[in-house]
């Protein structure tokens, strides 16, 4: 005789339920609308009379926070920290907005764009649930994506990359759309069994959405891609020694590429890129002043910032979208910014731990690549911002100006949340399952 | 507001605010640990909860972290929700199989015996309705590999094969 009668005791079942509990996210919840409303609300005052749009909004974006958590977690028990870090980081693009500029028009805009983003993120929960195991309905989207890929070749933008596609009122960026479903096509096509040729022909929609951004000129977009299509296929078929060498190629391909950028017609700009990066106080090209001004933004900010509205991060071109990071040095102090870099490296880190609790090949892999497209997305625009690494066209995820990002980005976060929710699930009811009845019996 | 009194407020609300930022950032990750701890603490956790065994699932191209389910009382492994032990997506059966433990082995009650057979030393027996496995043997179920682990393993259980050799593949029914 081994095993006794195991009869599950009421405490033992509920100890092991108190297990299921999560942290409680109050003090978080509540600090983040704290945040949000004592910002907008101070910069009500900014200039001299109250700004009626930012008392609005003072209420307005706390109260969404506090209402969107109540909506998602009533249907679906997502990870509410990721949530609470991704609505922080969204308010924290509307408050910066309207700091860095005296007019409220961006951040009104911006304010707009939040709620197609948070359609998004709903969007994004259900994507996980419906999507598993309908590879068909996948590869039926899959002409459809390439065919937005190649959209902006119809429409010509006075900027070098032309990856814009502009209808008048309506201007989208439709590689920014493309990196969720991108996500999920690789997803799809890498959580299938041994099946080396379909892989290979996965990888190979990924290259070509890659091929297509080349000839677009957006290559922070491409190498984004690339860099994610090299993580997926290493994840999901375990074949590192080809992702090792396609690097490897890629990098010989590339360093080959910018040494004779300079004759390829609409390349050009591409040289001085890497000119200014390697010394942008030399003052050869006026396009430094855009690097200069960034990293004097970043250090005139010290440890708390310059105070609200009292930057003048407004003086970098493009600081809504590109230098955003730095309006942030500048505008809360190196202190802030650090916890924004932190917070965004726990959203990866929690992005990951779903990933890697996923029972299903699919899920995980989405959970995977959406995590590993934010961070290289976060990594890369930061370290364009401090000079690291060039500057390249991609955004801060969530804090940057813009609707296509902010869309794509929360499309992303919510496919994250959807595998939290689906993980969240299986874990309680196998826990329930069990404790339920009686114990193994001789 | 005078433009002079915003600054000077906009000024002293620095701190407040990189203090904001500060607790958030740190509540945020202090709540990604604990709640690693805790889901750690659950896998780990499951004998002192009463559990005396352990499934372990694993695809079957043999790749990833495998997933443990601890076994608490004799049940039945299958896809759907009417199951003990729930394993989806892998091509299981609504109900697959029943299990029960006695003496340290597990005994299986096959539902439904299409598209199962043994792996590892065992890999040419024959597949009847009832399969006994001795702790860390394992069978192929669907796409799933689904092991057995025991978290207390008396003495005597060694695996009913012993060091026999069986030339017939299992059948099918």
């Amino acid at each position: 005789m081994i095993f006794t009668r195991l009869d599950r005791s009421q405490k033992e079942a509920q100890n092991l339920k108190r297990l299921l509990v999560r942290t409680d996210e109050r003090p978080l919840e509540i600090a983040v609308m704290a945040f949000q409303a004592v910002c907008m609300l101070l910069l009500s005052l900014k200039d001299g009379q109250i700004d009626a749009f930012s008392v609005l909004l003072g209420a307005c974006l706390p109260l969404g926070t506090y209402l969107g958590l109540k909506l998602i977690t009533h249907f679906w028990p997502v990870d509410r920290a990721m949530y609470l870090i991704t609505m922080f980081l969204c308010a924290l693009s509307v408050i910066l907005l309207r700091a860095v500029f005296s007019s409220t028009l961006k951040a009104k805009t911006q304010a707009m764009y939040l709620v197609p983003g948070f359609g998004s993120l709903l969007i994004g929960i259900g994507v996980p649930r419906l999507l598993n195991g309908r590879e068909a309905i996948i590869k039926l989207a899959m002409p459809a994506f390439v065919a937005l890929m190649l959209l902006p070749f119809g429409f010509t933008t006075a900027s070098a990359a032309r990856s814009w596609v502009n209808l008048g009122a309506i201007q989208f960026q439709p590689s920014e759309l493309l990196k969720p479903a991108t996500v999920l096509v690789l997803a799809s096509g890498f959580s299938f069994g041994k099946k080396f040729g379909r892989w290979i022909v996965y990888a190979l929609y990924g290259f070509a959405l890659c091929m297509i951004l080349l000839f677009q000129r957006d290559l922070g977009a491409m190498l984004l891609y690339f860099l994610l299509i090299c993580a997926m296929f290493t994840a999901g078929t375990g074949k590192w020694r080809l992702t090792l060498i396609a690097l490897a190629a890629a990098a010989g391909l590339g360093a080959l590429f910018i040494s004779i950028s300079g004759k390829v017609e609409g390349f050009g700009y591409i040289a001085t890129r890497i000119d200014i990066w390697k010394n942008p106080w030399s003052g050869k090209h006026e396009e430094s002043r855009q690097i200069v001004q960034g990293l004097m933004s970043v250090s005139s900010g010290g440890l708390f910032g310059a105070g609200l509205g009292l930057s003048y991060a407004r003086k970098v071109a493009v600081v809504g979208s590109d230098y955003i990071f730095a309006a942030v040095c500048e505008e809360f102090g190196m202190v802030f910014a650090i916890c924004v870099l932190l917070l965004c490296m726990t959203l990866m880190l929690l992005g990951m731990r779903q990933a890697m609790n996923a029972r299903s090949r699919f899920h995980a892999l989405l959970a995977f690549g959406c995590a590993f497209e934010l961070i290289s997305q976060t990594l890369l625009i930061v370290g364009g911002n401090l000079n690291i690494l060039p500057l390249t066209g991609v955004t801060l995820p969530f804090v940057s100006e813009g609707g296509s990002s902010l869309v794509g980005s929360m499309l992303m976060m919510g496919m994250i949340l959807g595998v939290s929710s689906i993980n969240a699930q299986d874990e309680y009811d196998d826990l329930m399952r069990l404790t339920s009845g009686k114990g193994v019996k001789e | 507001m005078e433009v002079q009194t915003y600054e000077k407020l906009a000024v002293i609300m620095r701190y407040p605010l990189a203090l904001a930022g500060v607790f958030i950032a740190l509540r945020a990750l202090y709540m990604a640990f604990k709640d690693g701890v805790r889901a750690s603490r659950l896998r780990s956790g499951e004998a002192k909860y009463g559990a005396v065994a352990m499934f372990s699932v694993l695809p079957a191209e043999r790749r990833g972290k495998a997933q443990r389910i601890p076994i608490l009382r004799n049940g039945c492994v299958g896809s759907s929700g009417a199951s003990d032990v729930r394993i989806k997506g892998m091509g299981l059966a609504g109900r697959q199989f029943d299990y029960e433990i006695r003496s340290g082995l597990m005994h299986i009650s096959l539902i439904r015996s299409a598209g199962v057979s043994l792996v590892g030393k065992r890999a040419n027996e024959e597949i009847t309705s009832t399969i006994v496995l001795a702790p860390g043997e394992k069978l192929m179920v669907g796409r799933a590999v689904i092991g057995f682990e025991m978290l207390k393993t008396p003495r005597g259980a060694n695996s009913p094969a012993g060091n026999k050799v069986y030339r017939l593949k299992g059948k099918q029914q």
